[in-house]
């Protein structure tokens, strides 16, 4: 059987999307980001309010990937990152950073984070980062 | 001139005066930064920075409802609501949208591209959201000049009076026909007094 991953169902095929793990601690980003990857054709299992939150509905949910905002009150990104590779070596976590935030995207990166995405957020940038990242494995 | 963001700043402050043929040009093509360029004199080139930053990005979120009334400069200040980010690294900003609730649930509502009805944490998430927004835009500008800030969370205030000695820009604008507030601050310290909402 062919096995069709990501967004593009294809005739025939059983699609299996991407699950993804929404991190931060803002509603209204949460929502656009939602919005933007379900059009995309991907699927959003579960989202978190804080660093602590992503921790533990990463080991519920085990998503294919992570979108992790940097600044979030409890644990932040850049923290949850650490926390999440010591669990999952493999996890593959981008980050999302307001444009302008070169430091701690790059520490992020430093911590095990695959790639990052700038707010505002832009649909076609979104998908084109994920596919990057699936195309790694 | 293209739309309604300039065109009450310029009847108030250019009202009588003749406008030279540049001027005309500017107000014709409707280039946000050769408008502010031409028509806004501030304390210096990072303010007008600045406030051509901001006004795009308002352009940007909240369509072609919002108009430019006018700026001042003010050591005190007590209003209603306030939405406010710090930057601080290489020089430190202070960027703040202060308005009633009838003003901040249009701004709320037209960033979340979803009505509110009441001001509840959400409304203030997507005012917060929208400062950070901006203030990102602000930051890549400044980084490309090699002046670097880092952001700080958001604040959302309440019943709030702000006070400073050197002074903050206070730009007047309409969202729907509802006055708010711009609140800026360059490398000049604003005290705040008001009730921690986020």
């Amino acid at each position: 059987m062919d096995i069709c991953t990501g967004a593009n169902e294809k005739k025939g095929m059983v699609v299996a999307m991407e699950k993804i793990l929404i991190v931060d601690d803002s509603k209204t980003s949460r929502k656009f980001l939602k919005n933007m990857l379900t059009e995309s054709g991907y699927e959003v299992v579960a989202e978190a309010v804080d660093g602590v939150d992503g921790v533990e509905k990463y080991k519920e949910v085990h998503p294919d990937i992570v979108t992790m905002d940097i600044t979030m009150p409890h644990l932040d990104g850049i923290d949850a990152v650490s926390e999440i590779m010591r669990v999952d070596p493999n996890a593959k976590i981008i980050m999302v950073t307001a444009a302008g935030q070169k430091s701690n995207v790059v520490e992020a990166l430093k911590r095990g984070a695959v790639d990052f995405i700038q707010k505002p957020f832009e649909k076609e940038v979104i998908a084109e980062v994920i596919k990057k990242v699936m195309e790694e494995e | 001139m293209k739309d309604m963001l300039f065109s009450k700043y310029i009847a108030k402050n250019y009202m009588g005066n003749s406008l030279s043929d540049r001027e005309l040009r500017v107000l014709k093509q409707g280039n946000i930064d050769e408008l502010v360029a031409t028509f806004v004199k501030m304390k210096n080139e990072r303010y007008v920075q600045q406030l051509q930053c901001v006004l795009k990005n308002l352009r940007r979120y909240m369509g072609d409802c919002i108009v430019l009334n006018k700026i001042s400069v003010s050591e005190d200040y007590k209003g209603d609501f306030l939405g406010c980010q710090v930057m601080d690294g290489d020089m430190d900003v202070f960027f703040a949208i202060e308005g009633d609730q009838q003003a901040l649930l249009d701004i709320a509502s037209g960033y979340a591209q979803e009505e509110f009805d009441t001001f509840n944490e959400d409304a203030y998430d997507s005012v917060c959201e929208m400062i950070n927004c901006i203030n990102g835009a602000f930051a890549v500008q400044l980084s490309n000049d090699d002046v670097e800030v880092a952001l700080h969370p958001p604040v959302f205030y309440g019943d709030i009076q702000m006070n400073s000695d050197k002074g903050f820009y206070l730009v007047n604008m309409e969202v729907h026909g509802k006055p708010f507030n711009i609140v800026m601050a360059i490398d000049e310290s604003v005290d705040i007094v008001g009730n921690a909402s986020a």
